[in-house]
């Protein structure tokens, strides 16, 4: 479970520019949700995801996963308990490493990384059948470096890399936004078979109102650094996408 | 150029071999323009030189140059991280200082005289060095190769999602440029136990002559991999030194000692010119 309580942010700190992202904000989400946040640009939505991530300290307001208060724990801690996939798949993998590195990487996270040697038998088994989930073949391709793989291929492998170990939180950043509606598809089915199946806690940010209506439990709506409208599913099951537009329309 | 000009050749070398593994460390792995070496050299020079003149046995002399080095190094880290000066500036800074302090450690004497004996590489420096050399190698490779040495290489590929996946980078950045000068610096004081002396202007230009190697090494052996990339910096630097060796003594060039830096900038160049050609 997530809590976050009376949580501001303001980014650029000190500086001319500094700017209150979050304010106030206030967001529960129980163990094994699957939460849709929706909101414009700059509304605060991935300074959110960062601050969950640890990659941003809030001023003020309480974090709490599992009910434990991690609002003081640095990011490389909290890497432990909170999974990332991010918007651009160049970002969520290593371009210049080969699958097989990638994977290794990833399987370590929030892990001590000793001075025993990454690759092995156990370690390669585990990551060809977890790449055999994605059926496009990269399992036998985990000496091909990942520059070579495309945006989809690139962005369904930081999915399953997101997921090597085990996390509380899962946040999906716009995970789709870079790649075409195919691509899309495929990636968008995979995250909610893994998030499903495995039933993670999750947050998810989309532009998608399609996706908001198809995917998740609970839809978020976010706007000035706050979380302004809570639709629920049976609610947003009956919505089309321009009704969805019109009630955030509102705000 | 004679046979024992060719054996000399290949252990200066091997010997610069270490340095050229310690700026692949900082320049490839962790993507970090680390200008330090050109101190750390010499401390590690001076350091092992004022040992083994104090009777200090020739390794431990080693190992205390190397260990100086990783202070050098951490000092630019701090510099870097804590007082947020800027990557290049953060190692100038380090290596202007040390001149003073690799002066102090030296007495106040701009050079050290090791003719009187006591020093590693007697006779047969060759086999020494090629030993020394490739163990700095195995070490280097394996490390890189671990868990651990696989955090290191992705805070040089990609910051972010290493900050994401756990790993402390700011702590990364610091045990890859305190092993980087470690090295370099033990290149330093093998260099001085070689030539016999040890002087505190011989760091002019390490930098250089390691990144010549690194990039040298790279056309050589163009594969992708930790093992071929860390054996590339020896052989870069062997190759080079041989080149060099070749062009000086050439009578048809006409060049002397005194043109090494134009030849090694020209040749740094041209295998830039040269890269850029095959991207395209």
């Amino acid at each position: 479970m997530l809590t976050l309580e009376n949580i501001d942010v303001t980014l650029g700190k000190n500086t001319k520019r500094a700017r209150k992202v979050l304010q106030g904000l206030n967001l529960t989400v129980a163990s094994g949700e699957f939460l849709v946040l929706l909101g414009g640009n700059g509304a605060g939505k991935s300074t959110l995801f960062n601050m969950i991530a640890g990659g941003i300290a809030p001023d003020a307001g309480k974090l709490c996963i599992d009910g434990q208060d991690v609002t003081a724990m640095s990011q490389a801690q909290r890497a432990q308990a909170v999974s990332k996939v991010m918007q651009d798949p160049m970002q969520g993998t290593i371009a210049q490493m080969s699958i097989l590195e990638n994977m290794t990487f990833a399987y370590r996270r929030g892990q001590k990384r000793g001075l025993s040697l990454y690759d092995n038998q156990a370690r390669r088994e585990l990551f060809q059948d977890k790449l055999r989930l994605l059926g496009i073949g990269l399992e036998k391709r985990m000496h091909d470096q990942v520059s070579g793989l495309s945006g989809g291929q690139r962005q369904a492998l930081s999915m399953i890399m997101a997921m090597l170990q085990p996390a509380k939180i899962l946040l999906l950043d716009e995970i789709t936004a870079a790649l075409d509606p195919a691509s899309t598809a495929a990636v968008m089915d995979l995250a909610n078979h893994i998030v499903r199946e495995q039933r993670l806690t999750c947050l998810m940010i989309t532009h998608d109102m399609a996706h908001a209506i198809q995917y998740g439990d609970r839809l978020v709506w976010i706007k000035d650094g706050q979380c302004v409208k809570s639709i629920d599913a049976a609610t947003k099951a009956n919505m089309t996408p321009a009704e969805l537009m019109q009630v955030f329309a509102g705000f | 150029m004679t046979f024992n000009e060719i054996i000399m050749s290949l252990e200066v070398g091997l010997i610069y071999g270490i340095v050229a593994l310690g700026l692949y460390l900082t320049f490839r792995i962790i993507d970090f323009p680390d200008l330090t070496c050109d101190g750390s050299f010499v401390l590690g020079s001076a350091t092992a030189s004022v040992l083994i003149q104090a009777g200090v046995n020739p390794w431990l002399s080693l190992l205390a140059a190397l260990c100086a080095g990783a202070l050098a190094g951490m000092l630019t880290a701090i510099l870097y991280l804590r007082l947020h000066v800027t990557n290049l500036l953060a190692g100038i800074l380090v290596s202007f200082m040390l001149y003073s302090i690799n002066l102090r450690i030296m007495g106040g004497l701009p050079n050290i005289s090791l003719m009187d004996g006591g020093t590693l590489l007697y006779d047969a420096p060759v086999l020494q060095l090629l030993m020394i050399a490739c163990l700095m190698c195995a070490l280097l490779s394996y490390m890189l190769l671990t868990d651990f040495g696989l955090s290191l290489r992705c805070i040089g590929f990609n910051t972010k999602l290493a900050s994401n996946s756990g790993v402390n980078v700011a702590w990364m950045t610091m045990v890859g440029l305190a092993l980087s000068n470690a090295l370099v610096a033990l290149g330093g004081g093998l260099f001085s136990q070689h030539q016999g002396f040890a002087d505190v202007g011989s760091g002019v230009g390490t930098i250089i002559i390691g990144l010549a190697s690194v990039m040298l090494g790279e056309k050589i052996l163009p594969f992708r991999g930790v093992v071929s990339g860390v054996l590339s910096c020896l052989l870069g630097s062997v190759v080079y030194r041989l080149f060099i060796g070749f062009a000086l003594h050439s009578d048809a060039l006409g060049l002397s000692t005194s043109d090494l830096n134009l030849v090694t900038g020209l040749m740094v160049i041209a295998i830039m010119v040269v890269s850029k050609r095959e991207v395209c």
